[in-house]
């Protein structure tokens, strides 16, 4: 399908002359990246480039497109079994939608953070390069406060984790029997009913007594990363059954554990194992493949060839890059009602030390989750989620102290970070969770490579769709898939 | 529909706050009180991304060590969006206070994922902040 002006483009540009033409920017930022001092190693020690092949022959064995973990993973993979393999990525930056930085002297994770041991794709990888995890100052919270009925209650943490508990019972009373394999999610025929309902709408169903029904609200709303009226009800599902059908395994998985050193401590081993010929701050227009090659075609005008292209670019901003022949229609159609999830996180510092503390607001709170993740005799810094960049303004200290003031009411706020992922043009949203219907109908299809073209994100994973793990899990299989297809 | 007052109240608050902002810059020229502890305090905002200190490393933005007086898209060494790229200006206090207020509307399709200090007090005490970084 590549038409003749294409072909004649790129026979224009041989790797050598891609390679010059975009190197020297990519060197500036990466080895001027803060902390990021082994990645401008990394990238001195990469290989020579080599002389484009005579003749036809492709640039690359294989682009891959993003350099979050998805991208990194299928790179490293690609290049263990000896591929040639340049790494694309539009930021300045590793990471995708993690992003690991400084403020005020600590490290902040501003977007994804949280692992645990059972998420098995990111726990090997922290056994493979000996990482260690460190905790939220949650165990045995000596306060907490959850807003039901619109009123604040404070208590211990005994008191709201019971009626947690029991409203999650009846929440999840049939989840093994509808998810009894999660990593499949579409193995019990009839589950694409559970997923046409939203959470709201199962929990409505439920008759619950106001206090489970708000506490359990809270933590959809904060799960979900959006209004619960607009996230499946199977996906919350599919967060209790993966980490074994617990409530207590559920919330320390998804927001316990985070790495030492940060998420860029990771990325920055794969990468360095791999070593695939990386190029930040390219930004890509288009992919046009064919029988024979992919033919990428970067913001910058340069074109580049490969044998396959993975692409790992997140369902909210696939439709910016134009493919021909076009993506399928109904990977069109999922890319036109994009995931869920864009809510906003935040790093707050706020006067004295609270030591552990854990609140909780339902929908629409504009925060409505709240939790330690450090504290000193000076301040305590909090996390907080909340479920929607127009119910809270993360950039507004004000709104966010008044916010803050709903579950913690004397709490005065020194500073607040947040990272605005809704309007970074390169994310549009923050992590994967399905809309009602769109699991069962979508997530097989989004998998589905089309000619040399293979799809890898945390937002089509099997199993830990939207954690740093699924995307981990996504990469490995299409490395598989491009692996398989090359012969 | 609370969702819906929300949503109403900041767009009214955004056309306030640009109205203010012009009223603030032609009214008093070098005259707004300056506090650049709390300039410091709302750049933390900013620190994921960028630096302020002289020497200091671009981070995903550009350092901003002596952005005030430089033209847009210059910084040594940092590789620039398209739209800045192409930017023709050179930053002062009232460029810098409208950029802040809202970043995509001033300079389009420039992709600093942000949306902007909606309240003038904030982007002055940055802007005081900025200017004390470059006079060290």
């Amino acid at each position: 399908m590549i038409d003749e002006k294409t072909s004649s483009r790129r026979g224009s540009w041989t790797r050598r002359r891609f390679v010059k033409s975009a190197g020297l920017g990519a060197l500036a930022a990466t080895g001027l990246a803060r902390g990021n001092p082994a990645l401008g190693e990394e990238q001195g020690a990469a290989e020579p480039v080599e002389t484009a092949g005579s003749g036809p022959s492709p640039d690359y064995d294989a682009i891959v497109l993003g350099a979050g973990f998805a991208g990194v993973t299928a790179a490293r993979e690609l290049r263990m079994k000896g591929l040639r393999v340049l790494l694309l990525e539009a930021r300045p930056r590793l990471g995708g939608r993690t992003f690991t930085s400084e403020v005020g002297g600590h490290d902040v994770e501003l977007g994804g953070a949280f692992v645990h041991w059972s998420q098995p794709h990111v726990w090997t990888e922290i056994t493979r390069y000996g990482l260690e995890i460190e905790e939220a100052a949650l165990t045995a919270p000596p306060r907490s406060a959850w807003v039901t009925s619109g009123e604040l209650r404070q208590g211990s943490a005994d008191d709201f984790i019971l009626q947690a508990f029991r409203g999650a019972g009846a929440f999840f009373f049939d989840a093994l029997q509808l998810l009894p394999r999660p990593h499949d999610q579409l193995f019990v025929p009839g589950v694409e009913e559970v997923d046409r309902l939203s959470v709201t709408d199962r929990l409505d169903g439920l008759g619950l007594p106001e206090e489970q029904r708000d506490i359990l609200a809270a933590i959809f709303a904060t799960s979900c990363h959006c209004s619960p009226a607009e996230a499946s009800a199977l996906e919350m599902l599919r967060w209790y059954t993966l980490p074994g059908a617990s409530l207590q395994n559920y919330a320390d998985s998804v927001g316990r554990y985070w790495l030492r050193g940060g998420t860029r401590r990771l990325i920055e081993r794969m990468l360095a194992d791999g070593r695939p010929e990386l190029r930040l701050s390219t930004a890509v227009q288009s992919v046009r493949h064919s029988a024979d090659e992919v033919v990428v075609t970067t913001e910058g005008g340069e074109t580049v060839s490969a044998r396959a292209a993975v692409v790992t670019i997140p369902l909210n901003v696939l439709g910016q890059i134009e493919f021909s022949p076009p993506l399928s229609a109904e990977k069109r159609a999922a890319v036109g009602e994009g995931h869920a999830g864009s809510g906003v996180k935040l790093h707050v510092r706020v006067k004295g030390d609270l030591g552990g503390f854990t609140g909780l607001a339902p929908w629409p709170a504009p925060l409505t989750s709240l939790q330690t993740e450090f504290s000193d005799p000076e301040g305590t810094v909090l996390i907080g989620f909340g479920p929607s960049g127009k119910l809270l303004d993360i950039n507004d200290d004000e709104a966010i102290q008044k916010a803050v003031r709903r579950l913690l009411p004397e709490a005065e706020v020194e500073w607040a970070v947040g990272y605005d992922w809704n309007s970074d043009a390169y994310a549009r949203g923050t992590w994967c969770v399905f809309r009602p219907g769109q699991l069962t109908r979508y997530l097989r299809e989004l998998q589905r490579p089309e000619g040399r073209i293979f799809y890898a994100s945390g937002d089509n994973a099997s199993g830990w769709h939207g954690f740093i793990d699924g995307a981990i899990e996504s990469g490995l299989r299409a490395s598989r898939e491009v692996a398989a297809a090359l012969g | 529909m609370r969702f819906r007052i929300v949503g109403a109240g900041g767009l009214v608050g955004l056309l306030a706050g640009t109205v203010l902002a012009s009223l603030v810059s032609t009214a008093d020229e070098g005259a707004p009180v300056c506090d650049p502890e709390r300039g410091n305090q709302v750049f933390f905002k900013c620190q994921p991304c960028h630096s302020a200190e002289a020497g200091g490393p671009h981070i995903v933005g550009p350092n901003l060590h002596g952005v005030i007086g430089r033209k847009a898209g210059t910084a040594t060494g940092f590789n620039y969006s398209h739209a800045f790229r192409e930017a023709d200006f050179t930053w002062d206090r009232e460029k810098l206070d409208r950029y802040l207020a809202d970043p995509a509307a001033f300079v389009d399709s420039n992709w600093m994922p942000f949306t902007g200090l909606k309240r003038s007090e904030d982007r002055q005490a940055i802007i005081c902040f900025l200017e004390d970084q470059t006079s060290d």
